[in-house]
């Protein structure tokens, strides 16, 4: 009888194609996978972001020149200018620097910089530098480049206490992404905890929670986080504060994700295939990790990516204003910091670049969350 | 209808409840009380009497009830006496300063709100008529980067390019000159420009947000069969436009007043902060880091209920708009 | 029971819904989705359950596993699987769980009643896991054995459900329902959503896995015709009540309720001489089941109605062997069967 029946069957193989070779698996993942690769942006983004993974959260160490806490002689230095013609016109294969000394300007009492062009520095690749421990425990001297002699090179100038600008950012992005990402892990697990909740559970747990996120959206973010921040006791270890930092952020975080978790929970309890699973004695629990949780991952996923930005703009802010990370612990925000004032930022506009690194951070997060929305949704 | 209003309404007293509640924790969190720092100071002057001084004062505010007690009395002087405490920082009371200060940010975010509107509805409405050419572009690109910014930085960029560049005075609601006069032509000319900064910095991630909201619905319903049938009849392109789609675009409009308005605060609260605005951003910044906790508690109820209230006019101004929302 | 066979019996069943109004919610009064519903289902039978959208027999069809919990009535199953009597009344989990063993569920929507991430092996032998202890070997050669008998080759077992068909998914459903050895099915409009070809294989399939496994069938539709070719019984639903219950061929025949007349009347015919003809429709709409009308719910469109059907809600009554009806007038009045409605209309004259 099934064979008869089979031959009734609708074939979903295209016609010439042999229907007994092994179909392709086409799970959701691989769709998924494809559509998103389409999103070009979104695609270079993820490499770019990648890039600065490598660079800057996992080796900032042998892609830095200097150590962040080395001070040099020459404060607010502007950029070094790496040049590969000499001051005659001749091209060089290695680039350089020429060496330099600040004199005062008798006119605007400025200093400024004067430059040798008969003293040239060559850029060396792979010098051994400060010391330093890769990952907190790897021990090694070997640094991407450096310079020749005795003056330093600063890509990004040097700030007021005479560091390495460059050195600084790389080793404070770092803290801020990884800032980031640990706080959106927590306000994910809480969001999907207590979105999950919400949306199985319906009645008063679901208003309560609803209410709670009220409230919490309804008081203006920075103020709360402000409020919260300066209650932090000034006398706890950098890293206590950069955790509670974290906590703060992710707490008003969650709420987002919650409401998206709810929704998606509220209309998939009502499809088919969960009344099924009810209908063959499948418990909650499996319903829920089985059924439900894999179908609004992507969801949760570009929420997660999207939240990201969020977290970053949110201690950024709150260490530009002072009470958010304080040194040693050095993120993006706290370089800004220094450059608080019009009149220094005029003087020495390469301040604001930590500023430029976490403007391209959130929008290589907010491209990549674009993309991953667009191939999650909608689903075929 | 008026029963959807009326629920709203009732539901705005708990919520101000829980945000007083919040509020108030957040305040209690640091240890020690508004004297604290008082105390510290005394007894760096070598005061023998610092702690009964400050006991004396603790009493009259009662600092020393228990908590529950100190909640109900602040509240219960903040409804019935309209007394929202006192500033040590200042020597001032709360209400005086809130008197000062608030209008101006008020000023500033309402100001925001008209220039996001009257810039992003038009930029998201043509970027969604004339997709995929330059113009969309370079406006999909631009919003991108408004969002990414933090305002306090936008706010430092603009700055430095205002005073370099065209010399504008910036900083504070006025120049030097103005201060304490009585309004004139110039005087009001010279505020609006100290405005404009601001007001673009703190309008800047709203707006860009709004455009791309705007433009994706816009969009949206430009692919819907009405459209095509108007256009079929030989409806004018600019009819069509405004006269069918706003009327849908307009629904994010006005229901963003309900999100907008705590990112718009939030924003304005630190971009006062950099530009020296005499509005509550520095009030605010100065009472948490000295523990002047009636300043911070009044700020936050205060910012908050605000926040709500816009959020319950953007609820009923939609449900003017959308009737399906009454019923939902 | 034993004796008389009946493998399913409903009585008294009954769900009610509540509405809610106003600014705090109030509960104001109910809908009577399933208003006093009594059936039994004999072994190796179908019974159809039609009737219009809003009537009640999907609530219905989902109170008996449970899937809605009933506000009242009780559901008696006696298969051979258990001892004695497997009474179901309050929430007994156990109990419920074994009822559920016994009587499965196939959807109206193919596309929603398969997990979209689930691979079809993943969703056929899903039952299992919870309700037997097999290795993964034999779900796999259970699995495959219930596909091949839906019409499914069972290589292609690893696919995704957007792979396949609208009908290919519903025979999926149906391999999934079967894997426990149920003894009863419910059909919740298991072909509406399928092209009527497809409808067609899919109906000659229930029936011949009805005999292969001595299945009993309750088969949900709104469509009569179609319940007609698969039904031994039918029953008509009106607004959570039954206005009618019989055989088949007796229904068909000499409908004793003027509803199931009407309802033959709606039925399409592909007759070309019966083309321009007029037919009689039903005035009005549904009545709203929060607040249905007095007396006898279908006397607002009856063509037939008196007085005593606005005040008095007629009981059901058996007015011939095996046929009840809920109709004040049901052995008077002269109700048209089938096949005397396509013989008077192709006597009419055509419809200018």
């Amino acid at each position: 009888m099934g064979a008869a029946l089979s031959s009734l069957e609708e074939s979903t193989t295209p016609p010439g194609v042999h229907p007994h070779l092994e179909a392709r698996r086409e799970t959701q993942w691989y769709l998924f996978r494809q559509k998103f690769r389409t999103h070009k942006l979104a695609r270079v983004s993820l490499w770019v972001l990648l890039f600065l993974v490598v660079t800057c959260v996992l080796f900032p160490e042998f892609f830095s020149p200097y150590s962040p806490q080395r001070v040099f002689d020459n404060q607010n230095l502007p950029p070094s200018r790496v040049r590969f013609f000499d001051a005659d016109g001749r091209f060089s294969f290695v680039p350089f620097v020429y060496a330099f000394t600040q004199e005062l300007d008798r006119e605007t009492f400025q200093r400024i910089t004067v430059v040798d062009t008969e003293d040239k520095r060559s850029i060396r690749i792979f010098v051994l530098g400060d010391s330093y421990r890769m990952l907190g425990f790897i021990p090694g001297r070997l640094r991407l480049f450096g310079v020749e002699g005795d003056q330093g090179v600063f890509l990004f100038g040097t700030d007021k206490l005479g560091r390495d600008l460059f050195s600084r950012t790389l080793h404070a992005t770092r803290i801020s992404m990884t800032i980031g990402l640990v706080g959106v892990l927590l306000s994910t697990l809480l969001g999907l905890l207590l979105g999950g909740v919400s949306g199985l559970q319906g009645g008063w747990v679901d208003g309560l929670i609803q209410r709670a996120i009220d409230v919490i959206l309804s008081i203006p973010t920075i103020p709360l986080w402000m409020a919260l921040a300066a209650s932090i006791p000034r006398n706890w270890s950098p890293l206590g504060i950069y955790f509670m930092i974290t906590i703060i952020i992710s707490l008003i975080g969650w709420t987002g994700l919650a409401r998206t978790v709810r929704g998606k929970f509220l209309s998939l309890r009502k499809e088919d295939f969960v009344l099924a699973a009810v209908g063959f004695n499948a418990p909650m629990l499996s319903i829920i990790t089985r059924h439900l949780i894999p179908n609004f991952l992507s969801y949760v996923l570009v929420s997660l990516t999207l939240s990201v930005p969020a977290m970053i703009l949110g201690e950024t802010a709150l260490s530009f204003l002072g009470i958010g990370l304080q040194p040693p612990v050095v993120s993006l925000g706290v370089l800004i910091q220094q450059a608080q004032n019009i009149q220094d930022i005029t003087l020495y506009p390469w301040l604001l670049i930590p500023g430029g690194f976490v403007v391209i951070i959130v929008l290589l997060y907010n491209f990549i969350g674009d993309g991953l929305r667009d191939a999650a949704d909608p689903y075929s | 209808m008026w029963a959807y209003i009326v629920r709203r309404l009732i539901y705005l007293i708990p919520m101000v409840l829980l945000i007083s509640i919040v509020a108030f924790i957040v305040i209690e969190l640091p240890p020690g009380d508004i004297f604290t720092n008082e105390e510290l100071q005394l007894r760096r002057n070598g005061n023998p009497n610092a702690a009964r001084i400050v006991e004396a004062r603790r009493e009259i505010y009662g600092l020393n009830e228990p908590v529950i007690s100190r909640y109900f009395i602040w509240m219960g002087r903040i409804v019935f006496d309209w007394d929202f405490g006192i500033s040590v920082l200042s020597q001032r009371e709360v209400t005086e300063i809130l008197r000062e200060r608030l209008p101006t940010t008020l000023l500033i975010t309402a100001l925001s709100i008209i220039f996001t509107w009257v810039v992003a509805i038009p930029i998201g409405i043509y970027s969604a008529v004339k997709k995929y050419t330059v113009f969309d572009y370079s406006t999909t690109f631009v919003a991108f980067l408004g969002m990414a910014i933090p305002n306090f930085l936008l706010a430092l960029i603009l700055m430095l390019f205002a005073f370099n560049t065209l010399g504008w005075g910036i900083g504070g609601l006025m120049s030097q000159e103005f201060i304490g006069q009585p309004m004139s032509m110039a005087k009001f000319l010279d505020m609006a420009q100290h405005l404009v900064i601001p007001v673009i910095v703190v309008a800047m991630s709203s707006m860009a947000g709004l455009v791309r909201v705007l433009r994706g619905m816009v969009l949206d319903e430009m692919g819907k069969l009405y459209v095509l049938t108007a256009r079929a009849k030989g409806m004018p392109e600019r009819v069509v436009i405004w006269k069918h789609i706003l009327k849908i675009a307009m629904i994010p409009v006005i229901s963003t007043i309900g999100w907008i308005l705590p990112a718009l605060i939030s924003g304005e609260t630190i971009t006062a902060i950099v530009m020296n605005l005499p509005t509550i951003g520095q009030v605010f910044l100065r009472s948490l880091q000295a523990q002047d906790s009636y300043v911070s508690g009044a700020l936050i109820l205060i910012l908050s209920t605000l926040t709500i209230i816009g959020s319950l006019i953007s609820d009923i101004l939609l449900a003017v708009v959308d009737k399906r929302v009454v019923y939902s | 029971m034993a004796e008389t066979n009946t493998i399913l019996r409903v009585q008294g069943l009954k769900k009610y819904f509540p509405i809610q109004r106003g600014v705090f919610r109030r509960t104001v009064g109910h809908v009577h989705a399933v208003d006093d519903v009594s059936f039994e289902l004999t072994k190796g039978e179908t019974l159809g359950i039609v009737g219009e959208s809003g009537c009640g027999k999907t609530t219905l069809g989902r109170c008996i596993p449970r899937l809605v919990e009933p506000t009242d009535g009780e559901i008696t199953f006696s298969g051979d699987s258990v001892g004695g009597e497997l009474r179901v009344q309050s929430a007994d989990k156990e109990r419920i769980a074994d009822l559920r063993r016994r009587v499965q569920m196939i959807f109206q929507d193919p596309m929603a009643s398969l997990d979209p991430r689930m691979t079809i092996f993943e969703i056929v032998s899903e039952p299992l896991r919870y309700n037997a202890d097999l290795t993964q070997t034999e779900q796999r050669d259970r699995a495959a054995s219930l596909l091949e008998k839906t019409g499914i080759r069972s290589d292609y077992m690893d696919r995704y459900p957007h792979q396949f068909s609208g009908g290919q998914r519903q025979r999926i459903g149906i391999a999934r329902a079967l894997i426990l050895e149920p003894e009863v099915l419910i059909c919740d409009e298991a072909v509406s959503a399928l092209d009527v070809s497809v409808q067609a294989q899919i109906i000659k399939m229930f029936k011949q896995l009805q005999e292969e496994l001595s299945l009993s069938y309750l088969f949900i539709a709104h469509d009569l015709s179609v319940v007609e070719h698969v039904s031994h019984r039918i029953m008509v639903m009106y607004l959570g009540k039954i206005a009618e219950m019989a055989e088949s061929d007796a229904l068909f025949d000499r409908p004793r309720h003027p509803y199931t007349e009407s309802l033959l009347y709606s039925i399409p015919s592909a007759d070309p001489s019966l083309k321009g003809k007029k037919r009689r429709v039903l005035a009005g709409d549904v009545p709203n089941p929060a607040d249905p009308p007095s007396g006898c719910y279908f006397h607002t469109r009856c063509p037939y109605a008196q007085e005593i059907c606005k005040t008095t809600a007629p009981p059901l009554k058996e007015v011939a062997e095996g046929h009840h009806s809920a109709c004040h007038f049901a052995d008077t009045l002269p109700l048209k069967g089938y096949q005397q409605i396509i013989s008077e209309r192709r006597s009419e004259p055509a419809h200018e």
